[in-house]
């Protein structure tokens, strides 16, 4: 049954890029915006296209579907081809460059910390910089290099709290709703792209080494730093339990007077699923201690399907959802005008059909019901789509919020105008990162680079 | 030149002078200064609480669970033997069962190898001596568990002159009772090739062929038959293994 997820990661990449795409197209032909978020919709865009292909072509170099640790070595390790080498490298840099992408974003959305009529030439060269330094690195350094880019992952996720935060404390002492704007497209941005890291946050607060050290330790053989991606994972779960404590205080506080939101479900939604997983995680503790102190081989099936429809769904499926409803509802990308709104309503069908059929199939893999019954629950499903498109549509854009109207009435954002046809703009950084993939992954799998 | 939003604004361009100032400015905001030190601080105490326990707690079982240590793997054996009498006419032949479990062994054992022990003497009191009647003996490979191909075996024997007949079956595979060393995680790792169950339990076929030798000298009286004693021997054993400083 288990077996049956291997294609979750094949579903979200395809769900990221063409996310991705629809995003840029709506951001070329958004005009009213204001910079910082359309600049902002450009980075989500292609931070969901390099997501996308990061995810598959770590799918497409046939790992085996991961079933815990083992003493024994029982998962194959794919044949060290071309196509494999190739692949492996066009990971490398479309994660170099997603990361990126993802700290230049941080910095323009929900709140601008850059206000600088050349913010994006300077964002685009360093995207560039740091794709083309660290994916070089990573090629001759793959332990050490790897992990301190990692680390950059985790620049967006502390300025998104302490944004969080501050508009948190605006929108409770000024009863501000453009406050509750930035704070709570703050929040979903934490939640979308590190949600599978909160799934298990109270087992990060409280024990964590009883996972560490038989899954994560155990992999590292005598002449690597374990401590290194310790430290990294240390501050990884730290910062992001944090978020979550602290949106869930907040939330918690904001409920009573302001009512249920999308961002204060999925708080209480992972709050809820963070203490389940700890119950769940506590079952196999066992296992773990003998992966240790005598022989496993894997953890249990019931366990991994829980771990998918938990840990796995948040990183794969809700992470694009949210990121849809972010760019929607937030005003980055104009879906006001007819032909944009085709665009966004294509956006939401497409996205809505994948993850109910995705979650219709994972539900038929565990529970036996007929193939028949499945393939009608998800022809009323598309129909029900269709037909409510309209009403699903005005849900996910009710309450529509601008981030930068705002900001502009605390006086904290200026007006820029910015340079026609700067000498490098983002779509040529993109290109060159693209460039440079294709030619690196094909050195790699030609010469077998490192 | 391209013209992205906002131009009613543009009075308040001077509110952020340089393009510090966004910075400064979130940072330097009078009402949520203290909550966003109490979260800075909280994020630090957590990742702080996080870090101690990846990093500190575990710290030696870590290198349990990453280096390989050698261990010393020496073996305990227990004995139980078992005896089967016969008396066999010449030319005769017969299959002996052999019933072997492992109750009377200690808990945790298991059987390594079975040795078998085929005795006899001449009986028949002759002038210049009787010659010693001939025996063959083997064991009859069967659906009993045991490494049937293992090279070391003695199958089958024989002696024409009273002396012993020895034959050994390896059951459990790979085992000969000797210390070796090997690299592993931990102990159970270390031993794990000594835990399978069910190898020599079941019943053991011992086949003996009797051939009378007859006295060279005329009017002596010769025997037609010979008592032949078979012992079979159980060596069971339990595996230890000492990690090597």
């Amino acid at each position: 049954m288990y077996a049956d997820f291997r294609s979750l990661e094949a579903i979200s990449a395809s769900v990221n890029i063409i996310l991705g795409a629809i995003t840029l197209v709506l951001a070329s032909r958004t005009k009213n915006n204001a910079w910082s978020e359309l600049f902002a919709a450009k980075l989500l865009g292609w931070f969901l296209i390099f997501q996308g292909l990061y995810m598959f072509c770590g799918y497409l170099q046939g790992y085996d579907l991961w079933t815990g640790p083992s003493t024994y070595e029982v998962r194959n390790t794919p044949e060290d081809t071309p196509a494999f080498r190739f692949f492996l490298m066009a990971e490398n840099v479309t994660l170099s460059a997603g990361i990126a992408v993802g700290c230049a974003m941080c910095l323009f959305f929900p709140y601008p910390f850059v206000q600088n009529k050349n913010s994006e030439q300077i964002v685009s060269a360093l995207i560039v910089l740091f794709t083309l330094v660290f994916s070089g690195f990573v090629v001759f350094f793959p332990y050490e290099a790897g992990l301190i880019r990692r680390f950059f992952l985790l620049v967006p996720f502390v300025v998104w709290g302490f944004v969080y935060v501050r508009f948190s404390i605006k929108e409770r002492r000024h009863d501000s709703d453009g406050a509750r704007a930035v704070s709570a497209a703050s929040g979903l941005l934490i939640l979308a792209i590190i949600g599978y890291w909160l799934t298990d946050w109270l087992l990060w607060l409280t024990i964590p080494e009883k996972w560490s050290t038989p899954v994560w330790v155990s992999r590292f053989g005598p002449g690597v730093d374990v401590s290194l991606y310790l430290t990294y994972m240390s501050i990884a779960l730290g910062i992001s339990t944090s978020c979550l404590l602290a949106m869930f205080v907040f939330e918690g506080l904001r409920l009573p007077r302001k009512g249920n939101s999308v961002l204060t479900t999925l708080v209480f939604g992972f709050f809820v699923v963070g203490i389940i997983s700890f119950i769940a995680d506590l079952s196999i503790f066992g296992i773990l201690e003998d992966c240790i102190y005598e022989t496993c081989e894997g953890l249990p099936e019931s366990w991994l399907i829980y771990n998918t429809f938990t840990n796995t769904l948040a990183g794969y499926l809700i992470q694009p959802i949210v990121l849809m409803y972010v760019l929607l509802n937030f005003n980055l990308l104009d879906s006001d005008t007819d032909e944009n709104g085709g665009y966004a309503r294509a956006m939401i069908l497409v996205l809505v059909v994948i993850v109910s059929s995705t979650l219709i199939e994972m539900i038929q893999s565990i529970i036996p019901i007929g193939e028949i019954i499945t393939s009608a629950i998800l022809a009323i499903g598309i129909a029900a789509a269709i037909g409510w498109e309209k009403v699903i549509m005005e849900k996910f854009l009710a309450g529509k919020n601008s981030t930068v109207d705002y900001l502009d009435t605390i006086d904290e954002i200026k007006d820029i105008v910015l340079a026609e046809n700067p000498p490098l703009s983002l779509r040529i950084s993109i290109a060159t990162v693209f460039l440079f993939t294709f030619i690196l992954a094909l050195l790699n799998a030609a010469l077998g680079l490192g | 030149m391209q013209h992205w939003g906002w131009g009613e604004h543009m009075s308040k361009q001077e509110s952020v002078p340089n393009d510090l100032n966004p910075m400064l400015l979130f940072f330097s905001d009078e009402e949520s200064r203290v909550p966003l030190v109490i979260f800075a601080v909280a994020m630090l105490l957590v990742t702080s609480r996080v870090f101690y326990s990846l990093n500190i707690k575990d710290s030696d079982v870590h290198d349990e669970v990453r280096f390989l240590d050698e261990w010393s793997i020496t073996f305990t054996e227990e004995t139980e033997t078992s005896s089967e009498t016969i008396l066999l006419g010449d030319g005769a032949e017969e299959d002996v069962e052999f019933t072997i479990d492992l109750t009377s062994f200690s808990d945790g054992y298991h059987i390594g190898m079975v040795q078998v022990k085929i005795l006899y003497t001449e009986t028949n009191q002759a002038i210049g001596d009787d010659p010693c009647d001939s025996v063959q003996a083997s064991l009859a490979q069967s659906s009993y568990p045991a490494q049937w191909d293992y090279e070391n075996n003695t199958l089958n024997d024989g002696s024409a002159s009273c002396e012993e007949i020895n034959l050994l079956l390896q059951t459990y595979p790979g085992y000969t009772g000797e210390t070796y060393s090997r690299m592993a995680h931990n102990e159970v790792i270390a031993l794990d090739e000594w835990y399978e169950e069910g190898f020599g339990v079941g019943v053991l076929d011992v086949n003996v062929r009797l051939d009378v030798q007859q006295s060279q000298i005329p009017t002596q009286d010769n025997d037609n038959d010979e008592t032949i004693q078979i012992d079979v021997t159980v060596v069971a054993f339990k595996a230890n293994a000492e990690k090597q400083v």
